[in-house]
């Protein structure tokens, strides 16, 4: 038995242009009537390939339009490639954004019932793990309140609590948990450490090299939706950092102490 | 923080050997090594059927937040959703029966057994419409099966059929001889299943093509006001000119009105002669529906 998580082999992504937005029939019809527009492909994402293993975090790096999310979303499965194949086994959590699936009128509870059923949690498993996630979440004052009354924050930890508890093999993150406050950061990387030393796969989107080089087995870099390296991960961030501010990690961490002192 | 007291109880279950490929044609599940040809729509069907049993109670919290969600603001709630079909019943006897003169009997009982079933099939199709577009972010962001948001929009109307239904029954004490109530009763949960499979197949086709044609709204909403007249709610079929009566025969939704009439108001099992057309013309609508989402879906997310 193999010990591969998820495989991406070639993996592409396109999007027509003249489909950006969703059409109107009309459009369609003048499509199929020959007046066809020059239709310019646009490959989010194009040509990736690699193996992930059980247990391995893989970061991804890249400036913004890079495609790191379409990958993730690929990866996730909410968006089928369009050439290459993606390759995945077990059960997939999701953090792409937050709040996805809350629904404001209901309390914090009757969201996470809701939210934990969505991400593939039978109602009495998420009953059981109910004090557990409000707990994570430091939420206990409130979770009886509708929550159109929370903070971003107060629903990002929820979001964030919720997508960890539900036991996946692969956890998807993309870059959500920035919202939070700084003790509630160090938290989530200190329980995505245990999640990651309990054997799950984790694929981790995010604009920061020091996170990935600290959190990260391997880090993938992605530029204009193609790879531009794939290694281990402090050599991907310190390469990234080095591109795009000319200073390597630890340059940069020295420079802002001594902005400090 | 000692890590072991962040969750206690979570530990991921163990890696399931069944891999699952998804490429450009669609999804495989399978071994290792992808044969880059997507699983068979029969098997992809019941694979849906499965993954549905096994979250049904999720699905039926979908249900509960739709149906609740469409009364929530409302101070009276439920007894607007029930006014509805009473007021409509009033006004068009009085159009109808007082007014045009027409000649059926028990018009109201007659009416309110087709309005229902009516509106449920338009109410169903048009929360499915927008069934994709709506939750565009948890289609978007969560690996939720996404067949079931429009399916859960019909189920929604659904428990307001059934509360419509009950209705009907309880003007049995107003009317007690427009009905004939026996045995025949027992056919009334097929008829049901029936316009269900339909509204099913119809509303999966319209929320992947909606998410992809925003204008498809209007052409539903103008279909129902055709397809108002040409399904026998303010008439029956047997009233129409024998050259038209095959063409109204091929819309099913006709056909399980007729039955419904049949078996409350006359006492009688539904005629093959409408059941039939009724049934398989059905069961094309589920079958293109059902082919149409597979295809669709996989650029939904693209579009939503």
């Amino acid at each position: 038995m193999t010990n591969v998580a998820i495989r991406a082999s070639d993996v592409g992504k396109h999007f027509y242009r003249v489909h950006e937005k969703p059409m109107l029939l009309r459009e369609a019809a003048m499509l199929f009537s020959g007046r066809r527009r020059r239709v310019d492909d646009l490959w989010a994402v194009r040509h990736v390939t690699f193996d992930l293993h059980e247990g391995e975090t893989l970061g991804v790096l890249g400036p913004n339009g890079s495609g790191k999310s379409t990958l993730l979303t690929v990866v996730a499965g909410t968006a089928y490639p369009s050439e290459g194949t993606i390759s995945t086994r077990g059960r997939i959590s999701t953090l792409l954004s937050l709040g996805a699936g809350f629904h404001p009128d209901m309390t914090g509870e009757e969201n996470i019932i809701t939210s934990a059923g969505l991400l593939g949690i039978p109602v009495e498993e998420a009953r059981r793990r109910m004090t557990s996630i409000v707990e994570f979440a430091e939420l206990e004052s409130v979770i009886d309140t509708q929550i159109r009354h929370y903070s971003s924050g107060m629903m990002a930890r929820l979001g964030f609590a919720i997508a960890i508890h539900v036991s996946p093999n692969i956890l998807v993150i993309d870059e959500v948990f920035a919202v939070g406050d700084i003790a509630f950061q160090t938290k989530c990387l200190d329980a995505l450490r245990e999640l990651k030393s309990r054997g799950i796969t984790i694929l981790f989107a995010s604009q920061a090299p020091l996170m990935v080089a600290e959190f990260c087995s391997r880090a993938l870099w992605l530029e204009g939706g193609t790879m531009k390296m794939l290694a281990n991960a402090t050599e991907v961030a310190e390469a990234y950092q080095v591109a795009m501010t000319g200073r390597t990690i630890g340059e940069e961490v020295a420079e802002a102490l001594s902005h400090a002192v | 923080m000692t890590e072991s007291t962040v969750f206690p109880d979570i530990h991921p279950e163990v890696f399931p050997d069944v891999w699952v490929h998804r490429n450009a044609q669609g999804l495989e599940i399978g071994s290792e090594v992808p044969t880059g040809v997507p699983s068979n729509a029969i098997a992809a069907f019941f694979a849906a059927v499965q993954v549905t049993w096994e979250i049904r109670e999720t699905l039926w919290m979908l249900v509960l937040r739709d149906f609740k969600g469409r009364y929530r603001a409302q101070a009276l709630g439920l007894f607007w959703s029930l006014a509805h079909p009473l007021v409509m019943m009033i006004t068009t006897t009085i159009a109808f029966e007082y007014v045009l003169r027409v000649q059926i009997a028990f018009f109201p009982i007659f009416y309110l057994v087709g309005a229902i079933f009516w509106h449920f099939f338009t109410n169903a199709i048009l929360a499915a419409t927008g069934a994709m577009t709506d939750n565009g972010g948890l289609i978007k962001h969560t690996t939720f099966p996404r067949f079931l948001f429009p399916i859960a929009a019909v189920l929604s109307h659904l428990l307001h059929f059934g509360m419509e239904l009950l209705l009907v029954f309880a003007f049995f004490f107003v009317f007690p001889d427009a009905y004939r109530f026996n045995f025949t009763l027992v056919a009334l949960p097929l008829l049901v299943f029936l316009i269900l499979l339909i509204s099913i197949g119809v509303g999966l086709m319209v929320s992947v093509l909606h998410a992809k044609y925003r204008d498809l709204y209007y052409v539903v909403t103008s279909l129902i006001t055709i397809g108002f007249w040409g399904t026998p709610i303010l008439y029956s079929t047997a009233m129409a000119p024998a050259w038209l009566r095959p063409l109204l025969r091929l819309n099913p939704v006709g056909g399980v009105i007729e039955g419904a009439r049949d078996i409350m108001m006359n006492g009688k099992w539904p005629n093959l002669e409408y059941l039939l057309p009724a049934f398989v013309t059905g069961v094309v609508v589920f079958v293109v529906g059902c082919l149409v989402f597979r295809k669709e879906n996989l650029r939904v997310s693209d579009y939503v």
